[in-house]
């Protein structure tokens, strides 16, 4: 009954919620808007940093004599395999952390902050994000990727080089030995400065140029199934390896790593991080983003309440006879207060779906838009696009949380309401 | 017939292999003359480098360095004192240990002799005398003219792994002076070319007065021509006066440094 009489009020009074109603929607669509982008940007800069940072987990092998090598990587993976039930793809990486690498062509050259050396067969699936301005990642699977190299835009830019150019890579060997190659440029990715001083070649490859075995490792990437909690995954990963070697205790930051290593190890050990310990500055940095976005969030639904609040005391002045009448047939004082709230909650309700409709057709036109052209935007989409991204728990709790507010704001003037006995409703003008 | 074959044959063989040992131990000696003619072990050595940098297109850059040596106990210093922006840094060579002083900020950093020295070709190491004949070993040995030098070509190969470039080429003139050297990366890739074409003598020993360096790796083609980066080295004003021990110290390099 109560439910009815707020719709047909709703209806009835449609002129004057009109406006309340607007405001409420196209907040609800910023904070979506807002959210959304933030959630995307964050997805995509998780994904890049993923292919970047050797998975979702990392296991970095670190020796006495501070070299980082795994010695039985396969032996480790087995093992992960087995018993990590909520891995979706572990793969072994050779990493080239010296940061002299260099790559030569054309008269140019550019260093590289690190080489990554994959096994692309193993972790192809995980690699289909990335974004190519030419050739594929195709061209480094099986046989057919040998002696050949993949490299961001930046680079190939700089070098004046294209697809199926030959290059030369310089590095010094394990024991500081120079050493080049001739390689293929077999595909030209989109990455932002932050990981773009990158190149991604076959780990055999990048193995034979630094004097070690084919099957020679110094990370293990670890790929959770999607929504996993890493934390947690990474507790296992750490688990599992600890009955077979010497752990650090997984590291929540870089700085955590270092005063490991600082301590010093007395025989091979792995270094577990998760990707948030890798991102902690650049999840700072949008955890911020975010909290500045729900701290307008706060000031726009407290603006809303008083318009509620304002609104409603108008409303109630105006609606003493029907209120009196309805009192006078027999509606107890608490029903009055409820359909008023329930009122209040209706137009919160529908005005913050139309805002969360609303929202997600402007984040998914945003998507379309390509930034390509502001550099600060680079690292925060993919090929200049935003992720189209809508948490929809995130939703689910910004529309209770809307919801409620508007609650609160309705039930002063629903009180008012309430108390309003039939007979003085009846000597009033309204 | 066929006995006077045979024996040409066995003839032939004793040849090559009675010559291979004494050519590689002719190598062997020569690789010490090459080391010696330019190692100052009885004194300091000093003198100031010009280096020019000529990148593939025509942009250069200069730096002069004053370097003071000891070789005996293998120590450096050297204090760049052109260009104006780079002036007062300094790099101090202790055993195996290479020090870069920034008088900015006025701390030591760690670096690496292989390090290229301001970006140019021309290495941290190459500030050291020749060690051929510790390092390397002979792969193999030949004639060759080049220009005016007639040379004996060593083709030598690292018997450790410390060294930069496990292969190296070098030309020695008659006077046991190396006049080209070819530095080869582990892959067989050519990686630099040096040619020493003059030296200046000083006492004993030998000092290269003009060095050109050119980097294989760095090219580039204009009007169908290649040219590739070009290091030119001018070594003047050499001194084998006797430095003090303080010369080599943090300290000497902060006070020159101010």
């Amino acid at each position: 009954m109560i439910f009815f009489l707020a719709i047909r009020n709703l209806l009835l009074q449609r002129k004057r919620y009109a406006v309340i109603g607007l405001a409420v929607a196209i907040g609800f669509a910023l904070i979506t808007i807002i959210s959304g982008a933030t959630a995307g940007a964050l997805d995509t800069v998780r994904a890049k940093a993923a292919r970047y940072f050797a998975g979702h987990i990392s296991i970095t092998g670190y020796n006495p004599d501070r070299a980082q090598r795994i010695s039985d990587p396969d032996g480790l993976i087995d093992m992960l395999r087995h018993s990590l039930r909520d891995a979706r793809t572990i793969s072994r990486r050779t990493v080239y952390y010296r940061q002299d690498a260099k790559l030569f062509f054309g008269g140019e050259s550019i260093r590289q902050r690190r080489l990554v050396g994959i096994d692309f067969d193993s972790e192809s699936q995980e690699l289909r994000g990335m974004k190519f301005q030419a050739g594929s990642l195709d061209a480094m699977l099986g046989d057919g990727g040998a002696k050949g190299i993949l490299v961001s835009q930046t680079a190939a830019d700089l070098l004046r080089a294209k697809v199926g150019d030959s290059l030369e890579l310089f590095l010094t060997t394990d024991t500081g030995q120079y050493n080049t190659a001739t390689l293929v440029i077999r595909g030209i990715f989109q990455e932002t400065s932050l990981f773009g001083f990158a190149a991604y070649l076959r780990n055999q490859d990048l193995n034979t140029l630094l004097g070690r075995s084919d099957g020679a490792a110094t990370d293990i990437a670890v790929y959770g199934r999607a929504g996993v909690d890493l934390t947690k995954l990474a507790h296992e990963v750490h688990a599992t390896l600890s009955t077979e070697t010497a752990v650090f205790p997984v590291l929540s930051s870089k700085s955590d790593r270092s005063d490991a290593l600082s301590s010093g190890i007395q025989e091979e050990t792995m270094a577990i991080m998760t990707l948030d310990a890798h991102l902690a500055q650049i999840t700072d940095i949008l955890d911020a983003f975010t909290a500045i976005s729900y701290f307008v969030l706060l000031v726009f639904v407290l603006i809303v309440m008083v318009g509620i609040l304002n609104t409603y005391r108008v409303l109630v002045y105006e609606r003493t006879r029907e209120i009196g009448t309805m009192r006078a047939l027999g509606m107890k004082r608490g029903a009055v207060i409820a359909l008023f709230v329930v009122e209040a909650a209706m137009l919160a309700g529908v005005s913050s779906l139309i805002g969360l409709v609303g929202g997600s057709v402007a984040l998914w036109l945003l998507g379309l838009v390509d930034f390509g052209a502001i550099a600060a935007s680079a690292m925060f989409t993919n090929g200049g696009h935003l992720g189209f991204f809508v948490d929809a728990s995130a939703a689910a709790l910004n529309l209770g949380a809307m919801i409620i507010a508007v609650m609160i704001a309705a039930l002063g003037p629903a009180r008012t309401a309430g108390s309003i006995r039939p007979a003085d409703a009846m000597r009033t003008n309204g | 017939m066929n006995k006077i074959s045979s024996l040409a044959v066995v003839a032939m063989s004793l040849c090559i292999v009675t010559a291979w040992p004494q050519s590689t131990a002719g190598g062997k000696a020569l690789l010490k003359q090459v080391d010696s003619l330019v190692s100052f072990t009885d004194t300091d050595v000093s003198a100031e480098y010009r280096i020019d940098k000529r990148d593939p297109g025509g942009s250069t850059s200069t730096t002069v360095a004053a370097m003071f040596r000891r070789d005996r106990t293998s120590q450096f210093l050297i204090l760049i004192l052109e260009p104006v922006a780079d002036k007062g840094k300094g790099y101090l060579k202790e055993g195996d240990n290479l020090w870069l002083y920034d008088p900015v900020s006025k701390s030591f950093t760690f670096t690496s002799a292989k390090e290229r020295f301001q970006n140019s070709s021309f290495r941290n190491s190459d500030f050291n005398r020749f060690n051929f004949s510790e390092d390397y070993g002979i792969a193999s040995t030949g004639r060759e003219q080049l220009g005016k030098f007639d040379c004996t070509v060593l083709d030598l190969s690292a018997n450790n792994d410390r060294v930069s470039f496990p292969r190296v080429k070098l030309w020695v003139s008659g006077d046991g002076l190396v006049r080209k050297m070819e530095d080869y990366s582990l892959s067989g890739q050519l990686m630099r070319t040096t040619a020493i074409p003059s030296y200046q003598k000083l006492g004993e020993r030998w000092l290269p007065l003009t060095m050109v360096i050119i980097d294989n790796l760095k090219f580039r083609t204009i009007a169908g021509k290649i040219e590739y980066e070009r290091t030119t080295v001018t070594v003047s004003k050499p001194s084998l006066k006797r430095l003090p021990d303080s010369t080599y110290t943090k300290e000497y390099l902060e006070k020159v440094s101010r």
